[in-house]
């Protein structure tokens, strides 16, 4: 086993690399999968809104603040002057709304008083918050053109803030899976990264040009040498998934053992192995370490970026998308994102992500076969040299 | 003195020319990540503007109520701007949940003596498919109330409740609104930093104690700060033009936009390449490693500015602004940043002022550092 400790060896110098890359991974990981809805109860959605009230005294602007309170959620920006226009670029608030001087009276006077607001143009958000901004005001307007006092109008309001449709939420089994999934999904980008490096930077170790003559001269056949490099890039590629299923398990625990957690957990093995074949490709086919590495970067960074593994699938374009097929990061997303959706285990079902599966052993036998091909072809030119 | 000087400019350029490995890093990896970004982020912003939802009801019950019901759908599923729904309407609940099961709609109305609203998850679309319902039997709660309070002044029908409607508030619409523009900002403050590859390259060549190549130059009869000079400005020109490269890539290619002030760009882009390079330097003359590991810092150090500025995630760099903004002052891909979305959203440019100086003191005290290192050295044997 002289072969496969010395790649052992090899392999080591690259730890301090996977570990960076695990603690990176780790850090988006939580960020990326904290948010998460779990809820079974059906809660309306609540804007996000600051208001500048102009109009503090009235009693009437004080009515109409409680029930933006409580449709939305209001965030106080308190300090200086960028803070307002800053928040609403990056989305800490929806709305910025600005009640004038004097709207209370204005208003019961029939002044038809505008609030001002600042708004992501054509947002879903704002169509919505205009939309119960303008309900109450309507609904007020509508008492007053009745001549409701101040009081019967309050009174008339609570009721009609009592009147509600009723939600209910369709019997579905909530699925915690959406965590792992997004999990899974950005661990697309290490379980390529560290894989292909470690297994793309040791075999160009072992297949540059000098060390593999060598290695050919030497009593020990080059099956062998084969078979002990291939037996260490498995025992590589193993370690890196098992990594990232104990992280899984620790990280969300007891889903991870359910038949969906499984799949996932499978999914992601086939697809070490896919990582394994373009390492094994790529060390095969480039000479040059440093380019090795500017190309270990822009596989792992472009199909993560182009299949879904950091921006969702379905936020991305038709065209990236129908690109994507021919990468196979694609078919390991689809398939995490369909293994959570999974309604049962009846053979249709699992019929689009066990061809996926299929899909992704194909890119195995071609990476390798690839691999295979030009190897033998250097062999031969080799043996004239 | 002047020929010298133009005589290792030009061997300087020719050098980093030939550097491949440095070209693709400070060049091509920015293009492709531009790329990549400009491919995954381009839908991004779509997903918060408001598109028709796809719903569905089920008359269980015909009645005037219901129909009236199935008018304000109607009205609501009209094509044309603040269009909110794309109504089906389907003879049987079984019906309908099968659709929501299959994620065909967003949610179904069921209409027997009340309304019911079905839906899977909770959102947006399902809220205002509630706020809709609500609004619907709160109208016919208002004309009760009215009857009973004051009956006298009831003239109107439902009909004519559900039709006036105002619009109380007054949009101010702000312009250049995508934060996915913040990802690009970051990537050109990155670039900006990567000029500090040329200038350990630099420093390498330069100083006596860091390589052969530079206890050569140091026995030469040049002046050995015009020979470092010389080496630095080939630098920051080659990484400019790279950055302008980049620049136009993004701007007319991708059609990302900068706002409408090129000058200032500009100026902003020659700033962050001189602070990159002073970083460089300090990097390459504080220590005496290998260029392979000074490099190394450097890219890491690049990346975690990045990082910070928010290239991989947006809230981080809202996290720092929030609770340690000083730390913005520190990390000149940030300040970089800050500057380009300055010019992009605010009218005035204080704010980009501001960042720009923040820079050149940036390069300052890292120039001011590095000279330390540099100045005066003399070897009796290295």
């Amino acid at each position: 086993m002289i072969v496969f400790k010395n790649y052992i060896k090899i392999v080591k110098g690259y730890l301090p690399m996977v570990l960076m890359y695990t603690g990176i991974f780790l850090l988006f990981a939580v960020i990326a999968t904290s948010a998460g809805d779990s809820t079974t109860s059906f809660t309306t959605l609540k804007p996000k809104l600051a208001i500048q009230n102009n109009d503090p005294q009235s009693s009437f602007t004080k009515d109409f603040v409680a029930y933006l309170a409580q449709q939305g959620t209001i965030i106080e920006l308190t300090d200086a002057t960028y803070a307002e226009s800053d928040a609403l670029f990056y989305r800490k608030v929806d709305a910025i709304l600005t009640i004038p001087k004097g709207f209370g009276s204005d208003f019961q006077n029939g002044l038809a008083p505008k609030i001002s607001s600042q708004v992501v143009p054509d947002s879903a958000n704002a169509a919505y918050i205009t939309m119960f901004i303008n309900q109450y005001l309507d609904a007020c307007q509508y008492y007053l053109d009745h001549g409701f006092t101040e009081t019967e109008m309050r009174q008339a309001l609570q009721a009609y803030h009592r009147v509600g449709t009723e939600v209910s939420m369709l019997d579905v089994k909530q699925n915690h899976l959406v965590k792992a999934q997004n999990f899974y999904n950005f661990a697309n980008y290490t379980i390529l990264a560290t894989t292909i490096m470690v297994i793309g930077l040791s075999m160009y170790t072992f297949y540059h040009s000098t060390i593999w003559r060598r290695n050919l001269v030497s009593p020990i056949p080059i099956s062998k040498i084969n078979r002990q490099l291939f037996l260490g890039n498995a025992c590589m590629t193993t370690i890196v998934w098992l990594l990232y299923v104990v992280i899984s398990i620790v990280m969300y625990g007891d889903m991870m053992f359910s038949k969906r957690g499984g799949l996932l957990i499978l999914n992601a093995f086939l697809f070490s192995i896919v990582a394994l074949s373009i390492g094994f490709l790529l060390g095969i086919l480039v000479k040059n370490r440093e380019a090795q590495s500017g190309l270990i970067n822009v596989i792992a960074l472009g199909s993560s970026f182009l299949c879904g593994a950091f921006v969702p699938q379905e936020l991305l374009s038709e065209t990236v998308l129908n690109i994507a097929h021919i990468l196979p990061s694609y078919w390991f997303v689809k398939n995490n994102n369909a293994i959570v959706l999974l309604s049962d285990f009846k053979g249709s079902s699992l019929q689009p992500i066990v061809i996926s599966m299929m899909i992704m052993m194909g890119f195995v036998i071609l990476f390798f076969g690839l691999a295979n091909i030009i190897s033998k072809q250097k062999l031969k030119k080799q043996a004239f040299l | 003195m002047i020929k010298m000087f133009q005589h290792i400019i030009k061997y300087r350029f020719r050098i980093m020319l030939r550097d491949k490995v440095m070209l693709f890093w400070t060049l091509l990896f920015p293009l492709v990540l531009a790329t990549f970004f400009h491919l995954a982020f381009s839908n991004l912003t779509s997903e918060e503007q408001l598109k028709p939802t796809e719903i569905a009801v089920v008359m269980m019950e015909k009645n005037s109520y219901n129909t009236s019901f199935i008018d304000v759908l109607e009205l609501l599923s009209k094509k044309g701007e603040g269009q909110l729904f794309i109504t089906r309407q389907v003879s049987s609940t079984s019906q309908a949940k099968q659709l929501l099961e299959d994620n065909k709609i967003t949610g179904y109305y069921v209409l027997t003596d009340t309304i019911q609203v079905v839906v899977k998850v909770n959102g947006l679309a399902q809220t205002i498919m509630k706020s809709v319902a609500d609004q619907f039997d709160r109208q016919a709660t208002m004309v009760e109330q009215v009857m009973m309070v004051h009956p006298e002044s009831l003239a109107t029908s439902i009909e004519q409740v559900v039709l006036k409607s105002q619009n109380h508030l007054v949009h101010q619409n702000k312009d250049h609104t995508d934060y996915t523009v913040m990802f690009f900002y970051t990537l050109i403050g990155m670039v900006c930093v990567y000029t500090g590859f040329f200038g350990i390259s630099a420093i390498q060549v330069t100083e006596a104690n860091q390589s052969t190549k530079g206890a050569r130059m140091a026995i030469s009869p040049t002046n050995h700060m015009n020979v470092l000079l010389a080496s630095l400005l080939a630098g920051c020109c080659v990484q400019y033009v790279e950055i302008l490269i980049l620049l136009a890539y993004i701007v007319l290619i991708l059609g990302v936009s900068f706002g409408s002030q090129l000058l200032p760009i500009l100026l902003l882009t020659f700033v962050g390449c001189f602070a990159g390079m002073a970083l460089g330097i300090f990097v390459g003359a504080c220590n005496r490693k290998g260029e392979n590991t000074k490099v190394g810092i450097l890219l890491a150090v690049a990346m975690t500015c990045s990082f910070f500025a928010g290239m991989m995630a947006l809230d981080v760099k809202l996290i720092i602004a929030e609770y340690v903004p000083i730390l913005e002052y520190f990390n000149p891909v940030t300040m970089v940043t800050n500057a380009l979305y300055a010019l992009y959203y605010y009218p005035t440019l204080d704010r980009y002022f501001v960042n720009v100086l923040g820079l050149v003191m940036f390069t300052g005290v890292f120039m001011t550092l590095s000279y330390y290192f540099i100045r005066r050295k003399q070897y009796d044997s290295i």
